[in-house]
Parts: C-alpha cells; sequence; structure tokens
C-alpha cells in the first residue's frame, strides 16, 4: 500500500471519528468508513484480491456490531439504561428481519453475518444459470418477491401459444414458469433463513440471561460479543439444517434449480440445431461413445499386456525345458537315429 | 451486573484497531509473493488423462526402509497438495521419514471430455492401472494403500474388489456409513434429485460443492474466520500459512457428472457399502472380501465425515488384523496441524513396518 494510500485512508478515518459525534452520522459510519476505503483501494495482487475482499466484506459485518452499539451509546448518553438500551436494539434487530422479507426495506446491519450463506448461494446460482443475480432472484437480491406479483406472472405465463412459433413461445413459457417456480422455493429459503436469524438473536439474549445469573464476567468488547452472535447462529442453524424441514426446503430450492437449468440447455441445444451447429446432446453422445472406446482400448492394453507375460513365461519355461538334462538325452538320441538313417 | 458492559470509547478504540490491522494486513498481503504448496520434491512416472502418479523422493535422499510401497489415493472434490502443504505441514513428509516410499495420484481437473468417467474408470481403472505400473516398478505383486477421505471409500471399493493386489490398506477420514445421523451431507443430499443435476450441469462445478462445504458452519467458516485472520495478518509467516490454506479450500475441481452421480446414488443416498449392494461396474463390493490387515484412521472432531461414519468399518470387514486410530482433531487439522504430524504419519509409519 503506498503512503497517499494510507493517508487517503486515515483521513476518511478521521472523518467518519468525527460523524460519529455529528449531530447527522451516517446509519452505519464504522461500515461506511470501510466501504470507502474499499473504494479507494485497489485489491493488493490479484492472487489476493478475493480472499481481501472477504476480509473487508466480514470487517463489515464486524463493524456493523460497532456501529449498532454507537447507536447504543447515543441513547444512554441521554440517560437511558445501558442494558435496557442493548436488548432493545436486539430487538429493533430482530424485527428488522421481518421488514428485510419485503422488497424496499432496508436490512438490519448485523443481519449481514446471516445474508452471507444466502449471497454465496445467489451467485453460485448466477454462475450456474448464467443469468445475473437479480434477473434469477428478482431485484433486490434476498429480498423475496411479493407472492401477487409471482401469481400474475403465472398467470400470464399459463396464456396458451398460437401461430408458428407455438412451440418456440411455450419453451419461453416454461422457462419463464421454472423461474418462478425456482425463486419461489428460493424464497421460501430465504424465509427460513430469517427465522433462524430470529432464532440466533432470541439465543444471544438467553445467553446474556444465563452469563448474568452466573456472575460471570460481562462482555465488554465488539469481538467478544461478536464471537457470541457467532456462536449463537452456529448452534440455531445446526440445529436446523438437520431437520427434515431443512433438508425439504434445500432439497426444492436446488432440484428447481437444475429443472431451470435443464429448461436453459434444452433451449439453447434448439437454437444450435436451427443454425446447423453442433448441439450439447450431439457432444454427449460422442463423448459417451469415445469414453466407451476408450474403455475398450485400455482393456484390449490389458489383455495383450497379459497375453505377453503369459508369452514370456513360455518361452522362458521352453528354454529351460530345452536346457534340461532329459531334454538334452533326447536330443541326442534324436541326433543319432537321424544319422543311422542317414 | 449487566452481562454488556461497553465504554464508547474502548469500543471506539477497538474499531480504530481493527481497522489498523486491516491496513497492515493489506501491506503484508503486498508483499507476500506467489504461494506455494506441494514442497516435497517428486516425480512423475505414469501419465494417463489428467491423472498424474507421482513418487515423492527422500529429502535425505535416503532409501526408504520399507520395501512395500505406499500410494495415496486422495479424494476427488479437493487437491491433493493438502497432504504436502508445506514443509512442516506435510504428511507426505512424515510419511517419507517413516521409512516409506510414497506414491500419490493426481487426478487434476476433469472437464468436459471427463464428463462420462464412472467410478468403475476411476477404481478399476485409473487406480487398478496406478497400482500396476507401481507393482511392476518394485516387482511385487501387491502394494500398500493409503486412501483419504472420498480417496478412502475408493480405496475400500478397490481393495475389496482387488484383495490380491494390497498388502496393507490404511483410510484417513474416510466415510463407511454415509448415513449416521450427525451426517450432515448425507442429510442434505437425500432430497437432492441427483439424476437432474448431473444431466442439468454435465459435470459438477467445484463452486457448488464449495458452497456446500462452506454452509456445514457457514458462520465460522465464511465470516468469523476472516475477522479473527486480521489479528495475524502483521505477521508474514502466519500470512503465508493462512493464504496457503485458502487457496486449497478454494481450489476445488469439477466433479465428472457420471462419477458423482454414482457416489451420491450409491454411497450418500443408498448407503451401499454397509449394506452390501455397491458395485463398481461389475463387481460386487463386499467389505469382508478386505482380508488383509486395515488401519482405520479418523478424526475425533471431523465435521464433514463424522467419526462414527468411519468407525462403522470396525467388525465388518473379513480381516483379522484390524486396527483404528482416533485423531484427536479435525477433518483437516488430521494433515496439516503440528500434533497431527507428529502422531499419524510415524503410526502409520510403525504399523506398515510390523506388517511387511
Amino acid at each position: 500500500m503506498t503512503n497517499s494510500m494510507h493517508g487517503q485512508w486515515w483521513d476518511q478515518w478521521l472523518r467518519n471519528w468525527q460523524a460519529l459525534a455529528a449531530p447527522q452520522r451516517p446509519a452505519n459510519p464504522w461500515a461506511a468508513a470501510l466501504d470507502e476505503w474499499s473504494r479507494v483501494l485497489s485489491p493488493p495482487t490479484p492472487t489476493y484480491a478475493d480472499v481481501f475482499a472477504r476480509m473487508l466484506a466480514q470487517g463489515k459485518s464486524f463493524f456493523a456490531f460497532g456501529d449498532a452499539l454507537g447507536n447504543s451509546f447515543e441513547s444512554q448518553d441521554k440517560g437511558l439504561d445501558a442494558q435496557a438500551l442493548f436488548l432493545r436494539s436486539l430487538e429493533n434487530l430482530k424485527q428488522g428481519w421481518d421488514a428485510q422479507l419485503w422488497p424496499g426495506a432496508a436490512a438490519p446491519a448485523a443481519s449481514g453475518l446471516w445474508q452471507l450463506p444466502l449471497e454465496s448461494w445467489q451467485h453460485t446460482a448466477s454462475t450456474l444459470t448464467g443469468m445475473s443475480v437479480d434477473a434469477l432472484h428478482g431485484p433486490g437480491g434476498s429480498a423475496p418477491t411479493l407472492p401477487w406479483m409471482q401469481q400474475q406472472l403465472e398467470r400470464m405465463l399459463a396464456i396458451p401459444g398460437l401461430g408458428y412459433t407455438r412451440e418456440h413461445q411455450e419453451q419461453l413459457q416454461k422457462l419463464g414458469s421454472l423461474m418462478v417456480a425456482y425463486q419461489k422455493a428460493f424464497n421460501e429459503y430465504t424465509v427460513a433463513y430469517a427465522d433462524m436469524g430470529k432464532r440466533s438473536i432470541e439465543r444471544v439474549k438467553a445467553r446474556l440471561t444465563e452469563r448474568e445469573a452466573a456472575g460471570e464476567a460481562p462482555i465488554e468488547s465488539t469481538k467478544a460479543l461478536f464471537d457470541l452472535w457467532v456462536d449463537c447462529s452456529e448452534e440455531v442453524y445446526a440445529e436446523f439444517v438437520m431437520s427434515d424441514d431443512y433438508v425439504r426446503l434445500h432439497g426444492e430450492m436446488t432440484n428447481a434449480l437444475m429443472t431451470l437449468k435443464k429448461q436453459e440447455r434444452t433451449m439453447l441445444d434448439d437454437s444450435l440445431e436451427a443454425m446447423n451447429l453442433p448441439t450439447r446432446r450431439e457432444m454427449d453422445t460422442l463423448l459417451q461413445r469415445f469414453q466407451q472406446t476408450r474403455r475398450n482400448e485400455k482393456a484390449l492394453q490389458s489383455e495383450m499386456r497379459a497375453l505377453q507375460t503369459t508369452q514370456k513365461e513360455l518361452q522362458a519355461r521352453i528354454v529351460a525345458l530345452q536346457k534340461s538334462p532329459s531334454a538334452r538325452k533326447k536330443k541326442k538320441t534324436k541326433s543319432k537315429a537321424k544319422k543311422k538313417q542317414t | 451486573m449487566s452481562p454488556v458492559q461497553f465504554r464508547p470509547d474502548h469500543i471506539t478504540q477497538e474499531m480504530l484497531d481493527y481497522a489498523k490491522k486491516l491496513g497492515e494486513g493489506m501491506e503484508t498481503l503486498s508483499n507476500l509473493g506467489p504461494i506455494e504448496t506441494g514442497v516435497t520434491p517428486r516425480d512423475p512416472v505414469y501419465e494417463e488423462d489428467k491423472l498424474v502418479l507421482y513418487r515423492y523422493r527422500h529429502p535425505n535422499g535416503e532409501p526408504p526402509h520399507n520395501p512395500v510401497p505406499v500410494l495415496i489415493v486422495y479424494a476427488l472434490v479437493n487437491r491433493p497438495y493438502m497432504t504436502d502443504l508445506q514443509e512442516n505441514r506435510s504428511l507426505v513428509r512424515g510419511l517419507l521419514d517413516a521409512g516409506l516410499d510414497v506414491y500419490l495420484i493426481d487426478w487434476g481437473y476433469p472437464d468436459r471430455a471427463d464428463r462420462f468417467l464412472t467410478l468403475d474408470d476411476y477404481i478399476n481403472g485409473y487406480i487398478n492401472r496406478c497400482v500396476d505400473v507401481i507393482c511392476r516398478q518394485h516387482q511385487r505383486e501387491r502394494i500398500n494403500v493409503l486412501g483419504i477421505c472420498q480417496g478412502g471409500t475408493f480405496s475400500l471399493c478397490y481393495a475389496a474388489i482387488h484383495p490380491h493386489k494390497v498388502n496393507n490398506l490404511i483410510t484417513m477420514v474416510t466415510p463407511i456409513d454415509f448415513q449416521t445421523p450427525d451426517n450432515l451431507l448425507s442429510r442434505w443430499a437425500q432430497q437432492i434429485d441427483v439424476d437432474l443435476a448431473v444431466d442439468a450441469m454435465g459435470n459438477v462445478p467445484g463452486e457448488l460443492l464449495n458452497w456446500t462445504f462452506l454452509t456445514l458452519k457457514p458462520f465460522r467458516l465464511m465470516t468469523q474466520k476472516y475477522v479473527d485472520t486480521v489479528d495475524i495478518l502483521r505477521d508474514e509467516k502466519a500470512a503465508k500459512n493462512f493464504m496457503r490454506m485458502e487457496k486449497w479450500i478454494f481450489d476445488s475441481p469439477d466433479q465428472a457428472g457420471e462419477a458423482f452421480r454414482e457416489f451420491v446414488k450409491q454411497f450418500f443416498q443408498e448407503n451401499c457399502l454397509i449394506n452390501g449392494k455397491a458395485r463398481i461396474g461389475e463387481h460386487p463390493v463386499k467389505l469382508e472380501n478386505l482380508t488383509m490387515p486395515v488401519l482405520n484412521i479418523y478424526a475425533s472432531e471431523d465435521h464433514l465425515v463424522p467419526p462414527a461414519a468411519s468407525k462403522a468399518l470396525k467388525g465388518r470387514t473379513g480381516s483379522q488384523d484390524y486396527t483404528e486410530l482416533a485423531f484427536s482433531g479435525g477433518h483437516i487439522g488430521i494433515y496439516v496441524s503440528g500434533k497431527a504430524q507428529k502422531q499419524v504419519p510415524p503410526a502409520i509409519g510403525a504399523w506398515l513396518d510390523d506388517r511387511i
């Protein structure tokens, strides 16, 4: 990192530090500072860019805690009870999860922790289908599409195709329907995730109450609270992902994505065929035949090697037999007989 | 007393410290240079398609004192350099130091041309030919086989089908019972239409598998790990170790479609190894055919292959000489932790020395 970059970064931190005391500070000043910082700097080297991006992203989750605590302190300055405020902020966070389920609502800052696996899935699904995250999951990423919108879309997609392009229309309608089916499955999965997120907050509250009752030392750092949050999240997650409900949701979402992907492939192959270009289907047929030919070739090579080994063994035995005393005696007898004849 | 007691100045300082460490970490990463893995010198001795069979050179040039070579069969789902990550974290190095002659199969990165490779191709094809190559080279009829994770399942199948070619079998963190109650991967696999998935995707992308593995413990593996790492990034050596592991975790080859289909169906969904219904090509896989000595090593804190999944082998083989070794650690720690270096390779070496 160059000195000037360092300088810009610290300047930004200073500005955010000052912003903490300002009357109209940003909602998440620490996270905002990190955003600003990552914009100023390019990744260290292409090799590490990905890792550093992950660190920045997770740093933001961590800073969201700091921001949430900062908000609590503002109220504390006004003479309110710290613990009550903290518990209230947890409650707000929980309610924020409900709001997050609908488009347009701002996700609670600390829910970033719970959004990451979903975002990661969206990215993977997007790569698999070749569609953008928004196109595949609806605008707003993890925000589920409203049910009435889905219903309208389903009705539109059910209109029968007419005319010369009927078959093509039907394929497109099928693709649309499968996309809606995937979005529905993804929405159910997202709702379950949000529910797990809420339960993780309950778990944090319960754990804090247990600590208090046990007379344990209070948590005094953001990192300690963050670690507790992670522990509770993992616990809640581990319980849910082993359940039949989760296995069903996970299976439905994955299978819906695969059905969509398969339809994409069929349509792409149809287009390629129309253009007189080789299709995936044809390539698969060729690869299958080729693989079988390879197996046959390897089997023949193996048989040939076995035959060669047998042949060598037999040759060795013949040589050994020829050199044996009985063989030599026989040979002598034969040559004598031959001489007599001549 | 309140369970949470924050002071604004402390929190602010904590945030500033974190940001400072992140900045310093970035500087360390900038100066780190390329990350090297697979440190022990080795020579390719056989190549076929994308597979390369390597033989490792002994670091001191000394000949191995155990005359029976060992073939390491690694999983398809990650890269085998995990067994030789760095000089002081290397199962391979440990095995060489234990006096063994070590070979390893590197499966390479399958692409669409490998889409129709089956388990039969992998086990009775590739592994069998590698074993033959080593047998010819050493003029032996049988060798030792060490299978790791999914490679352990492959090795079990291989040894059950070709018992006359395996002198001793070692399995490490290997699933045998795929449906123990604590096996999360198996739970998830039950509702997946694997035929549909393979028909749709052809090969199964490594990225998808990676997502699956990370979501076994998403908050620790996707979040906490990176927040914690900021603390060690100032130390160049620690940063390099971290980056090596990161490189390995995200270096996930795609899976040949047909082999993946068979593996998920036969093992995860139908648990065929345990119920005696597994078939690799034309060959039934019967665990009772494992008549050679067996060393089964599992990790007691393994979140990928629960210990119970590995321990299920006990009492199911036809071997009169079955040994279990529990390693106190996780699925990855068993290759790379300092404790593993001291315990696992010497134990394997001693066990094999007793069974030459």
